[in-house]
C-alpha cells in the first residue's frame, strides 16, 4: 500500500516536472515578446507636428508647394540631349520642381509680358528649353503663385491665361518664358539665367523618353503612358462629419445635426444661419451666402487681414485652406486617394470664382456629373457660395498601355487643328467601376472623343 | 529496466531540465532590465574616450519605465483657465501676447501666463519691491508645519488633491510664507516645471516660475531607451563633459494638431559644470 502511495507520487512529480518544464521552455523562448517593458530596439518618434511646450507649431505648407500644379507632360532639350516624361512619372515632376524658380522669377513684378507669334513660340522650341503642359489653363498671375513665393506678379494689361509653358533657354542660360493656351502666345522675360551645368545634368536624365513639341506648344511622345484604372464611389458625410464642418464654416453643430437625417444610408442635412445656409446631400456639400452676408476668408488666412487688403492671392490661399480643412474632415467623401488642383481661376465684376479639380497620375477626373471637385465663389471678402462635390476615387491595379500621345495627336489632326490634347478619366456616372483614362482633344471641331 | 527505474530516470532528468531552464529564465529576465556592470564599464570607457566621462554605477541600473501620458490641450483655452484657477473666477479682460496671454480683472490683479507654462502674478495689494526682496532673501526651509495653512489654500487653489504639496519647500521671509512647487506627474518630475506663491496672511500674493495646470487623462506605453542609449545620443550631438546625475523626467509637447498636451518621458542629465540637459528617452534627441 505504501509502496503504491509512493509511486503514485512520483508519477504526480514526474507529470508536474513535464507540465513546468513545458512553461519554462515557452517563457524563455518566447521571452522576447512578452517582456515589452525591457529596453527599446528601436527610437520612437512624437507625432507629426509636435513642438516643444512653447514653440510655436510648424506652418503650413505654403502654397507653391502643395502641389496644386500639375503638370500632364513635362520635357527637357539642351543640345543633343533631352527628353520627356508624362505627368505620373517622377521625371516629369523632377523638371516641374527645376522649373518653377525661373517660370516664378519670369513672371514677377518687373518683368515685361509682350505677345509673340506662334511662329516665336516654335522658334523658341527648337532650341534649348523646359516645357510643361498643365492639366488646365490659368490665368499667369496663378502660375507665378503656385511656382514661388511672392504676391507681386509681373503688370499686364491683356488676360493672359497658359496651360502650357516653355522654358526658352540661350547658350549662357538666359532664360525667357513662352506661355499659351494653344491660341494666343505671350512672352516673359525678366532677364534671370540658369546654369548651363544644370540645365545639362536635367536634360540626362535617363528616366526621359523622345518628344517633340508642335507649333501651339503641344508636347507629344511616342511612349505611352501608364496610368491606373481608377474607381469613383458615391459618398457622403456622416452625422459626426457633418457637425465639424458646421463648426468649421462657424454653424452651431448641435443645431444643424437636429436638423439632419439619415434615409438609407444617405445622409442629407441643412443648417440656416444668418450668414448663409449649408447643405449635404448625398453628392454634394454646399453653402450659400445670405445677401449681402457670407463667411469672412480671413477667417481662412494664417495672417488676420481687413477686408480692404485682401487680394486674389489671399483669396487663393483661403480657397484651398477651406478645401484641405474640409477633405481633412471627410477624406473618403471628398476625393478619396485623389490629388485636389486649381483648375481654374476667374473674375467676373467682383466676384472671383475659384474651381478645383482632382486628379490622380497627372490627369485629371472629370465628367458629366463630375465637372469639377470644387466651385467656390468669393465676394468683398467673404466666401459667398461653395460647392464640394462628393466621390470616392480609389487607385487599382495598372490598366494596359495606352496610346502615346504622339500616336493621338497625327489621329486628331486629320480632322482638326489640335489646340489641346489630354488625358482624362471621364465619369459620366457616379459610381464608376475600373474607369480608364482616354485620350480628349479640342480643336477648331467641336470636342470630340478619340478612339483609346 | 522496469517501469520504477524508469520514473526515477525521468524524474532525475525532467529535475535537471527544470533547474537549468530556471537559470536561463532568470537570467534572461535579469539582462533584460538591468544593465550589467561589465556592460556599463565597456560602455563609460567607450563615452570617455569621446570626451563624455559617467561613473559606471549611474548606467548599471535597473531600466526605467514611464508611459506617455496626454490630455487635451488648447493654447488660449487652456492659459484662460489657469487664469480662471488662480483668480478664482473667469478674467475680466483676455490680452493675446507674442508668446502667451495676459489676464486681468476688474479689481486689478494682473497675470501673464506663456505658452511654455510660464506664470506671473504679483496682487495688486501687495507692496512688490518688498515681495520680491523677501522672495529672493528666502532660502532657508521652514518646518512643514509653520506653513499648512497656506499649503492647504494652496492645494484648494491648484484643485490638487489634498496632501499632493506634503514634500513641497517652504520658506518664510519677512512676514511672507513662500512654497516652490516642483511638479510631478505618477512620481515622475515635470521637467522645468517649478513654480514659487507667495503668501501673506493666508492670501496668495505672488506666484512666479512654470506651472502645469494639466492633468493626463490617457496613458501609452512606449519602450523606452535605457542611460547607455542616451549618452551615446548625448556622444553623437558632439557633446562633452563630466555627467554626475541622470534622472528620469516627464517633458512636455504640444500637439496642435491633436489638441493634445504631451507628456513625454525624458532623462535628465546633469554636467558637472551644472549644465542640465533633458533628452527623450524615446528619440534620443535633445529637448
Amino acid at each position: 500500500m505504501k509502496h503504491r502511495a509512493f509511486e503514485r507520487v512520483k508519477t504526480i512529480c514526474i507529470t508536474l516536472l513535464t507540465v513546468s518544464m513545458l512553461v519554462l521552455a515557452v517563457i524563455y523562448i518566447g521571452g522576447a515578446r512578452f517582456s515589452a517593458d525591457g529596453t527599446a530596439i528601436k527610437t520612437a518618434s512624437l507625432p507629426e507636428g509636435a513642438v516643444v511646450l512653447g514653440e510655436d507649431p510648424p506652418q503650413a505648407l505654403p502654397i507653391y508647394q502643395k502641389e496644386l500644379l500639375p503638370v500632364s507632360f513635362a520635357g527637357i532639350r539642351y543640345g543633343s540631349a533631352g527628353g520627356g516624361a508624362y505627368g505620373s512619372e517622377q521625371a516629369a515632376a523632377a523638371l516641374l520642381e527645376f522649373a518653377a524658380e525661373p517660370m516664378h522669377l519670369c513672371l514677377s513684378q518687373g518683368a515685361a509680358l509682350t505677345a509673340v507669334s506662334a511662329a516665336d513660340y516654335a522658334t523658341a522650341a527648337t532650341g534649348n528649353f523646359i516645357c510643361l503642359n498643365f492639366l488646365s489653363a490659368l490665368p499667369y498671375q496663378m502660375l507665378y503663385a503656385l511656382t514661388g513665393e511672392g504676391t507681386a506678379a509681373a503688370g499686364s494689361d491683356t488676360a493672359i491665361s497658359a496651360d502650357r509653358v516653355l522654358l526658352s533657354f540661350t547658350a549662357s542660360g538666359k532664360t525667357t518664358l513662352y506661355l499659351s493656351d494653344g491660341i494666343s502666345f505671350y512672352a516673359a522675360d525678366s532677364g534671370i539665367t540658369v546654369k548651363p551645368s544644370e540645365l545639362a545634368a536635367m536634360a540626362n536624365d535617363s528616366r526621359l523618353a523622345d518628344f517633340s513639341v508642335t507649333e501651339n506648344g503641344i508636347a507629344l511622345s511616342a511612349a505611352a503612358p501608364y496610368a491606373p484604372k481608377i474607381s469613383l464611389s458615391t459618398a457622403s458625410l456622416d452625422a459626426a462629419q457633418y457637425a465639424e464642418v458646421l463648426t468649421l464654416l462657424g454653424y452651431n453643430p448641435e443645431a444643424g445635426i437636429s436638423a439632419a437625417s439619415v434615409a438609407e444610408d444617405d445622409f442629407t442635412g441643412t443648417a440656416v444661419a444668418p450668414h448663409g445656409t449649408v447643405r449635404a446631400s448625398g453628392y454634394a456639400l454646399t453653402y450659400t451666402a445670405a445677401r449681402d452676408s457670407g463667411i469672412a476668408i480671413s477667417n481662412f488666412l494664417d495672417i488676420a487681414k481687413s477686408e480692404l487688403d485682401i487680394d486674389m492671392y489671399d483669396i487663393l490661399q483661403a480657397s484651398i485652406s477651406l478645401a484641405e480643412q474640409l477633405r481633412a474632415i471627410a477624406p473618403a467623401a471628398l476625393g478619396g486617394e485623389g490629388k485636389m488642383f486649381l483648375r481654374g481661376f476667374y473674375r467676373e465684376e467682383d466676384v472671383f470664382t475659384v474651381v478645383l479639380g482632382l486628379y490622380t497620375d497627372g490627369i485629371e477626373i472629370c465628367g458629366g456629373t463630375y465637372p469639377y471637385f470644387a466651385e467656390i465663389q468669393v465676394q468683398n471678402g467673404m466666401f459667398v457660395s461653395v460647392h464640394f462635390l462628393f466621390a470616392a476615387l480609389t487607385k487599382n491595379s495598372y490598366s494596359g498601355a495606352l496610346f502615346p500621345s504622339l500616336w493621338q495627336y497625327n489621329y486628331a489632326a486629320n480632322s482638326a487643328a489640335v489646340d489641346t490634347l489630354r488625358l482624362y478619366y471621364r465619369a459620366e456616372e457616379l459610381p464608376a467601376e475600373n474607369l480608364d483614362p482616354s485620350w480628349y482633344f479640342t480643336g477648331e471641331k467641336a470636342e470630340e472623343v478619340v478612339t483609346e | 529496466m522496469n517501469w520504477k527505474q524508469v520514473k526515477n530516470l525521468l524524474l532525475l532528468l525532467l529535475t535537471a531540465v527544470n533547474i537549468l531552464l530556471l537559470a536561463f529564465v532568470y537570467r534572461y529576465y535579469r539582462d533584460s532590465n538591468f544593465t550589467d556592470a561589465v556592460t556599463a564599464k565597456r560602455a563609460a570607457a567607450i563615452l570617455a574616450d569621446s570626451g563624455i566621462t559617467v561613473e559606471s554605477e549611474l548606467l548599471s541600473v535597473r531600466n526605467d519605465a514611464a508611459d506617455v501620458q496626454s490630455c487635451a490641450y488648447d493654447r488660449e483655452d487652456y492659459l484662460c483657465y489657469a487664469a480662471a484657477l488662480l483668480f478664482g473666477k473667469e478674467a475680466d479682460g483676455i490680452y493675446l501676447l507674442p508668446s502667451g496671454i495676459r489676464a486681468e480683472t476688474t479689481d486689478g490683479k494682473v497675470v501673464t501666463l506663456g505658452y511654455d507654462f510660464s506664470l506671473q502674478y504679483v496682487s495688486p495689494d501687495a507692496d512688490k519691491e518688498r515681495l520680491i526682496a523677501a522672495w529672493q532673501s528666502a532660502k532657508s526651509p521652514a518646518e512643514h508645519e509653520s506653513c499648512q495653512t497656506e499649503i492647504d489654500i494652496l492645494e484648494e487653489l491648484l484643485a490638487l488633491p489634498e496632501g499632493t504639496l506634503k514634500n513641497a519647500l517652504c520658506t518664510h521671509a519677512d512676514g511672507y510664507t513662500f512654497i516652490t512647487v516642483e511638479q510631478s506627474e505618477s512620481g515622475i518630475p515635470l521637467y522645468g516645471m517649478e513654480c514659487c506663491f507667495g503668501f501673506s496672511g493666508g492670501t496668495l500674493l505672488f506666484a512666479e516660475g512654470k506651472y502645469c495646470f494639466g492633468i493626463p487623462t490617457e496613458k501609452t506605453s512606449e519602450p523606452l531607451l535605457n542611460r547607455i542609449n542616451i549618452l551615446f545620443s548625448e556622444k553623437e550631438r558632439g557633446k562633452t563633459g563630466h555627467i554626475t546625475d541622470i534622472a528620469l523626467c516627464y517633458t512636455l509637447y504640444e500637439d496642435a494638431q491633436n489638441s493634445s498636451l504631451l507628456f513625454v518621458p525624458a532623462y535628465v542629465l546633469t554636467y558637472a559644470d551644472g549644465e542640465r540637459v533633458a533628452v527623450s528617452a524615446l528619440s534620443g534627441k535633445a529637448y
